[in-house]
């Protein structure tokens, strides 16, 4: 069994390319993320994955080609994607939002008792539309609803973004922990110090393309990204 | 006070049907924000199909009751058909094209349809066939019969299934997810296309029932029926507030009230100027109040979503 693997992956809007020749692969078990600026193409690569952007070049998971099949049809694959700006259904309540993460299989009333071990406060508020958490809650609230989905490889675009310190810091070990669990993790932060604390390998992205791949350890002491993306 | 009481029965049992009718509009605005114009038409087919139906039926000596249901076992399907259709045709391929194209594709659909209607069943009026023996019952004075009470409790029950359904099934939590955000939805693997087409089948079979009712309730129909009951219905899911099934529902309620009162009323008020014929120049003046003074509706109120 393999994991992610994409091979000359290009995403255009228009005439715009955001997205040009990327190929990267995640390993099962592996965490890995994609650091890079605003606007340097990561999350369209995420949502090329996800399928809800067209793409050309070949995406593989669990040797499984992904570009043929509807985006709907890749969760039941074990992809599971939390969107940019963590995209919960406002109006739904926490605990709706958490039922449309296992919409796509016939999950156990207990999964859903896990997830509230996981996020004390989202049982609390478990019957309030997620529309009136914090900023927060509702990305724990994602993440969890993602948890439900019980996916192979899970993908996480900006988790930390317009989040308190101490949000991100909790937020990020339970990322810390699902991969602990033997999720594979595919992270996209421009919080470059946070995502390379978290995983294994690190892909910098600029304008589109993939310029440098290495560990994460040696991507923190490489003088070019301590100087682009960690403020040295 | 009997005119009141009277025109309040009257009222309750048109606004049930604009209620039915109302819902089609609203679920579709609620998933793609779109006015369906050619809602409207799929009411008139709906009451056409089952006029053939029952005329055709009716002189077979069955009970009346049984000669309505097939009516409305034969449009429920054709009118359910004619909606999924619609979306395909007429909807999904301008997904992502401006939001007035698919309003003019809506409106040109309807037109068609009205045509296709009067080339199949004729320009005139279809009467209803006398196979329904109506009972009428004298509360204090007020007269209320046998076919708007069940025109009342059939859309009640009908609205309340399609409350749990919404409310309390997987099904109807795909259905507010994909109207609330549809990429996610997806992530999720909620096949949004699926969903949507759900919606316009559901809509348009609420239609054929609310067309049935219509046909049995004035006793007849034609091709242009569909016109202003769509148009009230509209103005009742945007009265209640449109996406909102709730809404939809207290909207045609109210718009039937409003209408039977004004027609009730109409002649005392101003003297014999103005007669119950007037009575729809008021639906369009309640929706013109509510638009001026509430906007959103009377349920409608946006939810505030954070970032």
């Amino acid at each position: 069994m393999s994991g992610l693997m994409i091979r000359n992956v290009s995403v255009h809007y228009g005439g715009i390319a955001a997205v040009q020749d990327v190929s990267l692969e995640v390993s099962p078990g592996e965490r890995v993320c994609v650091i890079g600026a605003n606007g340097a193409g990561k999350s369209s690569m995420l949502k090329a994955i996800a399928g809800l952007v067209p793409s050309s070049g070949t995406i593989e998971f669990s040797g499984n080609a992904l570009n043929a099949i509807p985006s709907w049809t890749r969760v039941g694959q074990g992809l599971c994607l939390v969107p940019e700006g963590r995209g919960v259904f406002a109006r739904l309540t926490v605990a709706e939002n958490l039922q449309m993460g296992s919409y796509h299989r016939r999950a156990a009333a207990s999964e859903l008792d896990d997830v509230y071990d996981h996020f004390p406060r989202l049982f609390e508020r478990r019957t309030q539309p997620a529309g009136t958490l914090s900023g927060g809650e509702q990305q724990m609230l994602a993440i969890g609803r993602a948890l439900m989905a019980k996916p192979k490889l899970l993908m996480l675009d900006e988790p930390s973004m317009g989040l308190a310190p101490l949000m991100v810091e909790k937020i990020f070990a339970v990322i810390g922990d699902i991969a602990k669990s033997g999720v594979t993790l595919l992270l996209v932060e421009q919080n470059a110090r946070l995502a390379l604390g978290l995983c294994d390998r690190a892909y910098v992205m600029e304008t589109g393309r993939v310029v440098l791949t290495d560990s994460a350890a040696h991507c923190l002491s490489n003088p070019l990204v301590r100087s682009a993306y960690l403020g040295d | 006070m009997e005119t009141f009481l009277q025109q309040l029965v009257n009222g309750l049992t048109l606004g049930s049907i604009y209620a039915l009718v109302a819902l089609g509009y609203t679920m579709v605005y609620g998933i793609l924000e779109l006015i369906n114009f050619a809602h409207g038409e799929v009411v008139m087919v709906g009451a056409l199909v089952a006029l053939s139906v029952i005329g055709a039926l009716s002189h077979l000596g069955l009970p009346g009751p049984v000669v309505l249901l097939l009516g409305l076992t034969v449009a429920a399907p054709v009118c359910m058909a004619l909606g999924f259709v619609i979306e395909r045709v007429a909807y999904r391929p301008l997904r992502r094209a401006p939001k007035l194209a698919p309003l003019i594709t809506a409106i040109g659909l309807s037109i068609s349809l009205q045509q296709i209607a009067a080339l199949i069943w004729g320009r005139n009026y279809i009467s209803f066939p006398a196979v329904l023996s109506i009972d009428s019952y004298n509360l204090g004075g007020v007269i209320i019969t046998s076919l708007q009470l069940t025109i009342m409790g059939l859309a009640a029950l009908i609205m309340a299934g399609l409350l749990m359904l919404v409310q309390k099934t997987s099904l109807g939590r795909a259905m507010r997810a994909t109207a609330q955000n549809p990429a996610v939805a997806q992530l999720m693997g909620v096949n949004t296309d699926q969903i949507i087409s759900f919606t316009f089948v559901i809509g348009s079979a609420l239609a054929a029932v609310a067309g049935v009712m219509v046909a049995a309730y004035y006793s007849v129909g034609n091709y242009t029926m569909g016109f202003m009951l769509g148009l009230k219905a509209f103005t009742a899911a945007v009265l209640g507030g449109i996406g909102h099934l709730k809404g939809a529902m207290l909207g045609g309620l109210l718009l039937g009230v409003v209408e039977a009162l004004a027609a009730g009323y109409m002649g005392d008020f101003t003297g014999g100027v103005f007669g119950s014929n007037y009575k729809d120049v008021f639906a369009f003046l309640v929706l013109i109040a509510v638009l001026v003074f509430h906007p959103n509706g009377l349920l409608g109120s946006r939810a505030r979503e954070k970032v």
